[in-house]
């Protein structure tokens, strides 16, 4: 039987090295070519939402009480997308002039509730967003994704902090292609004041910047169907762990509202780079592959001299 | 569902962290007990596997290599991974269980 001589330690760690490297060194390259692309070439608002386009469609939801709540899921939300804008300065917000900090900024559209569908508690609800908010593919690389939904009621109750937090979590489909599904924490309401008394919405809002293959995912789902695709927003598994008063509240409620925003950035720099990639990664993997070989020294020094002839 | 391919990089990976790390354990004296060895092995692999499988860009990058979004560059790619982890298996299993000569 071969009796096993000990390596060096330093023999384990180069080792140890080697594995961390190329186990952190593909993920983070394959996800910052949009970071890259963003510093190379900026990154440009795309649209605004309700500014640019607009219409809003809760497509289901649960509900866990409610006239329009049948076996858990609710159906009595509107069937036609909501397009109803109200303004950053509208009435329902003012009198908030005693502390013009508190106005709420961008404009929104409010989606218009059928009846209690979303109650505390309830598990998931289904938005359908127009398509044209989202770039076409064939022009842009989507670079960043910024959503809030706030409340349209004012609860007068709602007395604690504008940091209080929740998580939730939050996918975007295209044609039933998974973009992204992301954990998300989030300011559980805003603060209003109205003639200096406290008002507060529940609001949930959120950012997502895109990497290189999410954005290859969304190019694939939508390359073949833009601007036709449909788009929808699964929110789901809001909670918190502070006051019990706000426990799984959601905007949802009621009549809520939404105001979005998406960015891209130069296609032509991204594409060089996400093209590049695997080829450069292949090379990274066959040195190392090499390095990990009793090869490497010949290999090194044949190069080396023929680098030096030249 | 995570595709054969993918799964194949992954747990590859997790071979060569596992064993990497029994063939470390098996270095210091007070670790060479069989337990502590299978222990530190098994969660070495488990971890590196649980990692690589949670982080989207990787799993999608060996994806899209494989189905040929990429072109020749992502068979390259998908092709060097398996390269790469070939000879760090062949290294474990010839060279006292070091990975990297």
């Amino acid at each position: 039987m071969a009796t096993r001589t000990k390596q060096p330690l330093n023999v384990y760690l180069m080792s140890a090295l080697s594995i961390f490297a190329v186990a952190m060194l593909i993920p983070l390259l394959a996800g910052a070519t949009i970071g890259i692309a963003i510093s190379l070439s900026g990154q440009d608002g795309f649209k605004t939402f309700p500014d640019n386009v607009n219409g809003v469609k809760v497509l289901n939801s649960s509900g866990s009480s409610g006239s329009s709540v049948s076996n858990g899921v609710c159906t009595g939300w509107p069937t036609a997308s909501q397009t109803i804008v109200q303004t950053e300065n509208f009435s329902a917000w003012a009198p908030q002039i005693a502390n013009p900090s508190t106005w709420l900024p961008l404009n929104w559209t409010r989606h218009n509730d059928a009846s209690n569908c979303v109650n505390a508690g309830a598990d998931w609800i289904n938005i359908q967003v127009p398509m044209t908010l989202f770039p076409d593919p064939a022009n842009f690389t989507f670079s960043r994704f910024d959503w809030d939904f706030i409340s349209y009621t004012q609860y007068t109750t709602l007395t604690g902090s504008n940091n209080t937090t929740a998580n939730y979590n939050m996918t975007l489909m295209v044609n039933n292609s998974l973009i992204f599904d992301i954990n998300e924490e989030t300011n559980i309401f805003q603060e209003t004041r109205v003639n200096n008394a406290y008002r507060g919405r529940y609001y949930l809002g959120g950012e997502y910047e895109f990497d290189g293959m999410t954005e290859h995912a969304y190019r694939k789902a939508s390359g073949g169907c833009y601007p036709n695709c449909v788009a929808i927003l699964n929110i789901s598994g809001w909670s918190m762990d502070q006051t019990p008063l706000y426990y799984e509240h959601t905007p949802f409620e009621n009549d809520f509202m939404v105001a979005m925003e998406t960015y891209t950035t130069d296609i032509d720099t991204h594409n060089f780079i996400i093209n590049m990639l695997p080829y450069v990664l292949a090379l990274v993997n066959i040195i190392i592959a090499i390095a990990s070989t009793p090869y490497w020294n010949p290999i090194s020094r044949t190069v080396g001299k023929r680098i030096k002839v030249l | 569902m995570m595709e054969i391919y993918t799964a194949l990089a992954i747990y590859s990976f997790s071979i060569v962290a596992a064993f990497l790390t029994l063939t470390l354990m098996a270095q210091i004296k007070l670790l060479q007990k069989t337990f502590f060895r299978v222990l530190a092995g098994g969660t070495a692999g488990g971890l590196t596997s649980a990692y690589l499988a949670g982080v989207v860009p990787f799993v999608s990058l060996i994806e899209y290599s494989v189905v040929g979004d990429f072109g020749i560059g992502g068979y390259l790619f998908f092709i060097s991974i398996l390269l790469l982890v070939g000879v760090w298996i062949y290294n474990l299993v010839s060279h006292q269980g070091v990975p990297v000569q």
